[in-house]
């Protein structure tokens, strides 16, 4: 490290700006990295990876979705034939099971939070780091936005991501309000000819970090029971200085990356198009917002995992009718239920396949993401936490193998995170999660 | 006093633009035995930001974490927030469209006190002037002389850089409004020696916790001056304080957002909030966009009509007849509204009186009770049950156990259960169901009489309805009896008074808080359960200002990796 | 008092509904127990019934027919008429011709809506035939048959409706109940949303039954308001506008759920441009009251022409879809009503118009309901 890192950055900063702005070149303001970030490369072959999850509420209609052999010769079942275009690119892993250890089950809460974060809590409201960010903490260090967390269905608090163990991240629930975050006023174009810092931006930022220096004082004073929390708060004051030093560099070029057409707001709502239509806006965004670098992480949602998806015209929605309608005598399963699930599985393929549209080098945006499709229950109807299902999309930039379907009969829904985790190469990983869903053994098979 | 709309503009003068405190001595900071964060609500937030600046500053969404309900309240939750990183992004945007106005032309001339030798450079004197006074109220206490020239210099060097000492003074606010110190309430408390495992709120932190609970809002000037000398740490000088605030016409505020609070307005378990809500309008036409906009307020003006201006008692909200109404909601309610002035411009509200032969009583028939726990086409007696227990009696209903086979309950197209009654029916003779929907069903059975949109029916799909029922042994039929039984359980009160004194204190009560507390409540029955009184002994007992260490603080066990 | 729901039911909605306030009816005197019901008026256009053989000469046709007959009128060929309304009105030449400003008055060129004497008789095709087998909504309004009479298609008796003449070979009125013209649509659910609403009251001893009543129409202060599916809202209330100019009161009778009543004269002020004010002297009605609570039915009688003309003639042409001029010689030739004692032209129109209604609370400026919502309840959804 050089002599310059121990200058504060305010005191930097004021060198550089006293006298007219200066293009700023990226070696300049390495000193200021404190760990190696993943360069973007102008090649497009050492791209950044990306990672994102889209929890599906109340799982499919039970054994209509296995496949009849495991392996990566295996035969997509009709139930899941939505999916049927992006069965080369993806990974099924059934089987699965959450285990309570003896806690009450938090209906909709408890698989989820446990597939996420590794620990089943005793209450529906205590909620721990998820995974997710732990790989964002990996790979998106230099990225503009730490991770991107969105709902389809107008509720901030559908996402199951969380940093810290103390609240959930909000979820941008407005097309509109996120297309300007991302691409508004403060947007860097990679593939713009020109670019000038923002003596505005660099004022805000020697602001932000005025207020990092605060922070030993402040953690001493604290008490010991509220110094995680403070702590996150200075985790999140680190990132927005990260996003502000971004916006004051010259981006590498991508050439995957163009800005979207900004949409009018879709109307938000649980009807089904209305979900479906919001799901395809977000998926444009993020696809976008990963093609130009901006994020590297993302969580999409739709909804609390009741999903009170409905239909237009109908009394009852579909978290109403895994409980409520019969099953069909003679064909053994919930017509109405197996419709629905269906409706979402043909909102993820969509949502994928709008990743996999972005072409860049020889491949698409899919291939160098993972994307981890989750659910809440087994089976819905009986608030099982047995037989999950979880699917993964895209190899990471060959991270990952696909095209498989691996059936682990009784054992740990977490063994699929693990296998994520540790496909991203996550220092500490060879082991995740408590209690019963502690797992060491993530599925080889795909792993590269 | 008439009641006012919600979102009024503050008349009275921003704090910032009254002198400043005389002979402010700053205080020192020193190292209490407990400093604890509570963040403030993002109602919390521009509350502040107008009292302190003026309502003329405007603030734009600054809709961040909605915090989650701990406890049966959204103010225990709270306790447990932080700022994440989307939410501090958000939040310095705003600091820096807030800091812009305050210095703008049309506003620093009031705001700023003073101005400086130069536009173009930094003035360091008018500078801590201003940003003394500002801490002070946006801190909710005096600035340490080393802190408050911490800001100067940021001041400073922000004119410099940008030859500007209004640019200079933007960076320095802005700094404060994203500092933690302002972001959350920072609690400061001692031991007690006297109690163990207690800690006391030292005077700034009793200001604020007072100030928030009886007005929801950052501590004024008056009450700021109280805690610097000392007054409000004795008895007579927070009586003094107490009085003027019950007093207020903020105290309507206050109240607004508790019960906004109590009753889940903003969602409970499955129940959306009544901003989520979704009842299809394709049954129920009458159910407009208008008649969810007015929900909420129905509600809280019959509840701040009675409790404050009218100085009712509480238990007499759920067997009234009184309420206000908008055009739109008596179309719903099915009743005429008589008024004198023409539609066309803002909808008016309009005092209507329910007459005894009418369905419609007390806050539990209101469209913001019925329709909130409902399922969007159809009502639900067991979320209706459910609600009612949770939010009125503060009794918690367990969540079904994990491997509930609901096949059991529901055919809505079997003729044999023509009525929701009937289907239940089947659903409490399964053991493993009847143990809980025995303390829901039979409660929200009785409200059938209304549908989901809140309109009254008196049969479905041509039965007719029967609204029998039983509250814990006490047999009711409708909702008219239901409500005579509520009022008289003495459940009823005690959930009150436990859920005011939870909400301000932002905790459980303790075990020796309890007994006074059932004691308050024996008390309040006997001579009448008043809003004010009820703020009265809250807001006098020293316990209210006291904290507790928390017993296990200890992370959870983290994920091993 | 603990009172059981069906006890409750009965006294809210199937009962007999007791005026809460004085009744503010004028020149009726109240029964010792009376009840009045309210309603707000939700549809209103012509009555329209259109028939094969109604017009043997082919019809007046639409916007197109219309332009072309104008500019072959005007001298142009049939095939440079149909250039010149494909080519946005502009001829070979470039000019593009004025429809509006065709009209001539002293050399200058003028507007045919306000001056429609400007340009010749077109004589437009009217509705042919009279009597039994030719078909219109309307009232017997002379007390004996016509040479111009129509047959009513529901009362089958024989009616005037020169109105009907006038406008049925029109294409946008030849269109069948629930389809409505579309210029009346178009005008009459703009106005819905910011006009004040227009209200009916219906009292007497008991509604349920047969028996006299008293029919009275008022212009409200409010204005109507709509459900979440866009049509009036039941159940609204609305305050009574005292204005006598809009306050009719009307002898009824109902018989088999039908209300009929004694002629009189009706007036109901508009407040937009399209309903300025609708008028009938010698006014009929027939209302049938639903199950559901709505009424439905048929008013008219003499209206003065010029009213009906001058919506028309603000419509402009091209939205109201007639030929203006060609529509005000046609009435000022068929009215057949109140004759001017100077010149003796009829000053007014036999015509019908189809209305609909829905229940409303209406109450009086000072206070008091004067009308409450009256609905059978249905079953629970």
């Amino acid at each position: 490290m050089s002599a310059i890192n121990k200058l504060s950055r305010r005191s930097v900063m004021r060198g550089m700006i006293g006298g007219a702005a200066v293009t700023v070149g990226l070696p300049l303001l390495e000193c200021f990295l404190n760990e190696n970030g993943t360069a973007y490369a102008a090649t497009g072959k050492t791209l950044t990876p990306c990672f994102g999850t889209w929890f599906f509420g109340l799982g499919l209609t039970p054994k209509l979705w296995v496949p009849t052999q495991t392996g990566n010769k295996y035969t997509l079942p009709e139930h899941i034939g939505a999916l049927a275009p992006l069965q080369a690119k993806m990974n099924l892993f059934g089987g699965m099971q959450v285990f309570l250890d003896g806690k009450v089950n938090q209906n909709h809460i408890s698989g989820a939070q446990c597939q996420m974060t590794g620990i089943v809590t005793r209450t529906g409201t205590e909620y721990n780091t998820s995974f997710d960010t732990m790989i964002a903490d990996q790979i998106g260090k230099r990225s503009r936005f730490r991770s991107l967390e969105v709902d389809c269905m107008g509720d901030r608090r559908g996402s199951w991501s969380a940093r810290g163990d103390n609240g959930k991240s909000p979820a941008e629930i407005s097309a509109v309000a996120l297309y300007q975050r991302i691409f508004g006023a403060e947007f860097r174009d990679p593939n713009a000819a020109n670019f000038v810092p923002d003596p505005a931006v660099m004022l805000r930022h020697s602001v932000l970090s005025a207020v990092s220096e605060q922070r030993a004082d402040l953690m001493q004073q604290v008490s010991a029971w509220d110094r995680a929390r403070l702590d996150e708060y200075f985790s999140s004051v680190r990132d927005l200085e990260q996003k502000l030093q971004i916006e004051l560099e010259k981006p590498a070029p991508l050439p995957a990356c163009t800005v979207p057409q900004k949409e009018q707001e879709p109307e938000t709502g649980q009807l089904i198009d209305q979900v479906a239509k919001s799901n395809r806006l977000f998926a444009q965004l993020i696809a976008h917002a990963l093609a130009c670098g901006q994020t590297q992480v993302f969580n999409v949602s739709r909804g609390s995992s009741l999903s009170p998806l409905r239909e237009r015209g109908q009394t009852s929605g579909y978290h109403q009718m895994t409980h409520e309608e019969p099953i069909d005598p003679t064909l053994g399963y919930q017509i109405k239920c197996k419709w629905y699930a269906e409706q979402q599985l043909a909102m993820l393929r969509d949502f994928v396949l709008t990743l996999d549209s972005i072409r860049e080098g020889d491949g698409t945006l899919l291939d160098r993401t993972v994307v981890y499709a989750f659910t809440d229950h087994g089976e819905a109807r009986l608030h099982s936490m047995k037989n999950y299902m979880a699917f993964t999309f895209g190899s990471g930039g060959g991270r990952m193998k696909t095209g498989y379907y691996l059936a682990d009969e009784g054992g740990a829904a977490t063994r699929v995170g693990l296998t994520i985790m540790q496909a991203f190469g996550l220092p500490n990983s060879d082991s995740w999660a408590t209690e019963t869903n502690h797992v060491n053994k993530p599925f080889r098979e795909v792993l590269a | 006093m008439r009641l006012q709309s919600p979102h009024r503009r503050r008349l009275f003068r921003p704090l910032i633009v009254a002198a400043a405190l005389a002979g402010s001595a700053l205080l020192p900071w020193q190292a209490q035995a407990g400093v604890s964060l509570v963040r403030l609500t993002p109602e919390q937030y521009l509350r502040t930001i107008h009292d302190i600046f003026g309502a003329s500053i405007r603030v734009d969404d600054n809709k961040v974490e909605p915090g989650f309900r701990d406890e049966g309240l959204l103010a225990i939750g709270d306790r447990k927030l932080t700022v994440g990183s989307a939410e501090l992004e958000r939040y310095e945007t705003l600091a820096q469209e807030i800091a812009g106005q305050v210095v703008d032309a049309k506003h620093r001339a009031i705001l700023l006190g003073c101005q400086p030798k130069s536009e173009d450079n930094a003035d360091d004197a008018c500078a801590t002037e201003f940003l003394g006074k500002v801490g002070l109220l946006l801190f909710r206490r005096p600035l340490a002389a080393a802190e408050l020239q911490q800001y100067v210099t940021t001041g400073r060097h922000g004119a410099e850089q940008m030859h500007s000492f209004n640019t200079g003074l933007v960076a320095a606010l802005s700094e404060m409004l994203v500092s933690p110190q302002f972001l959350f309430r920072v609690v400061r408390s001692t031991s007690d020696a006297a109690h163990p495992g207690k800690l006391q709120l030292d005077a700034y932190s009793r200001a604020a916790r007072l100030s928030f609970f009886l007005w929801n809002a950052t501590p004024d000037r008056e009450l700021l001056s109280a805690a610097q000398s000392g007054k409000l740490m004795t008895a007579s000088g927070l009586q003094q304080q107490v009085d003027r605030l019950l007093n207020s016409p903020r105290l309507e505020d206050g109240m607004r957002t508790f019960f906004v609070d109590m009753l889940a307005f903003g969602g409970l378990d499955s129940d959306p909030g009544i901003d989520a809500l979704s009842i299809d309008t394709g049954f129920y036409p009458k159910f407009t966009a208008n008649v969810q906009a007015d929900a909420e307020e129905q509600t809280l003006r019959t509840i701040v009509d009675h409790l404050l201006y009218k100085n009712k008692d509480y238990r007499d909200l759920f067997t009234t007849r009184d309420t206000f109404l908008t055009p739109a909601l008596a179309a719903l309610y099915d009743v005429p509204l008589p008024r004198q002035q023409e539609l066309g411009g803002a909808v008016p509200w309009v005092p209507y009186h329910f007459s005894d032969s009418d369905p419609y009583i007390g806050i539990l028939t209101q469209v913001s009770f019925l329709s909130l726990h409902s399922h969007p086409g159809r009502s639900s007696p067991t979320r209706r049950g459910k609600a009612l227990r949770e939010i009125f009696l503060c009794q918690k209903v367990p969540p079904p156990p994990g491997n509930v086979d609901f096949s059991l309950v529901q055919n809505t197209n079997d003729p044999r259960y023509k009525t929701v009654r009937q289907r239940l029916t089947v659903h409490r003779n399964e053991p493993m169901c009847a143990g809980c929907h025995k303390i829901m069903d039979p409660i929200g059975l009785s409200f059938e009489n209304f549908d989901t949109a809140a309109e009254y029916r008196a049969s479905e799909n041509g039965a007719a309805i029967d609204a029998s029922g039983d509250l814990s042994g006490k047999p009711f039929v409708g909702v008219q009896q239901l409500a005579h039984v509520i009022h008289d359980d003495p459940a009823t009160t005690s959930c009150l008074i436990n859920r005011a004194f939870s909400y301000g204190a932002q905790r459980k009560p303790t075990a020796d808080e309890q007994s006074w507390l059932n004691g308050l409540q024996v008390q309040l029955s006997a001579s009448g359960v008043k809003w004010r009184d009820l703020m009265r002994a809250i807001t006098l007992n020293a316990d209210f200002y006291s904290d507790v260490v928390p017993t296990n603080y200890a992370k959870t066990a983290s994920s091993s990796r | 008092m603990a009172l059981s729901t069906v006890g409750v039911a009965v006294l809210r909605r199937g009962g007999i509904q007791l005026a809460v306030g004085a009744l503010f009816l004028q020149g009726v005197s109240t029964g010792a127990l009376a009840e009045s019901r309210g309603y707000a008026i939700s549809v209103l256009h012509t009555a329209t019934y259109p028939n094969q053989g109604d017009c043997p000469k082919g019809g007046n046709g639409g916007n197109t027919e219309i332009q072309e007959r104008i500019l072959m009128r005007h001298g142009y060929t049939k095939e440079q008429a149909d250039r010149i309304i494909a080519n946005e009105g502009k001829d070979d030449q470039g000019h593009r011709f004025n429809f509006e400003l065709r009209g001539q008055l002293n050399g200058q060129a003028v507007g045919i809506g306000d001056f429609p004497t400007s340009v010749p008789d077109p004589q437009i095709e009217t509705v042919a035939g009279s009597g039994p087998g030719h078909f219109a909504y309307g009232f017997n309004l002379v007390g004996h048959p016509t040479a111009y009479s129509f047959e009513d298609p529901d009362t089958h008796e024989l009616i005037q409706n020169q109105m009907w003449r006038v406008l049925g070979c029109f294409t946008v009125y030849q269109v069948k109940h629930p389809v409505i013209p579309y210029n009346e649509a178009i005008a009459w659910d703009t106005a819905e949303d910011d006009m004040p609403a227009w209200l009916l009251s219906i009292s007497g001893p008991d509604l349920s039954h047969d028996g006299d009543v008293t029919v009275t129409f008022d212009r409200s202060l409010d204005i109507a308001m709509r459900n979440a599916h866009g049509v009036l809202l039941s159940g609204s209330s609305y305050v009574i506008d005292s204005d006598p100019r809009s306050h009719s009161v009307f002898k009824g009778h109902i018989k088999d759920h039908v209300i009929t009543i004694e002629p009189g004269d009706f007036a109901m002020q508009g407040e937009s441009q399209f309903y300025a004010v609708l008028r009938f002297r010698q006014t009929h009605l027939r209302l049938k009251m639903n199950d559901d609570g709505t009424l439905a039915g048929i008013i008219g009688g003499y209206q003065p022409w010029l009213d009906y003309y001058y919506y028309l003639a603000v419509r402009s042409e091209v939205t109201a879809q007639v030929d203006v001029p060609g529509v005000y010689y046609a009435m000022k030739r068929l009215a057949d009503g109140i004759p001017d004692p100077a010149t003796g032209q009829n000053s007014a129109i036999s015509a019908a118009y189809y209305f609909e209604a829905v229940p409303a609370f209406l109450t009086a400026a000072g206070g008091g309901v004067v009308g409450t919502a009256y609905m059978r309840s249905g079953s629970a959804k």
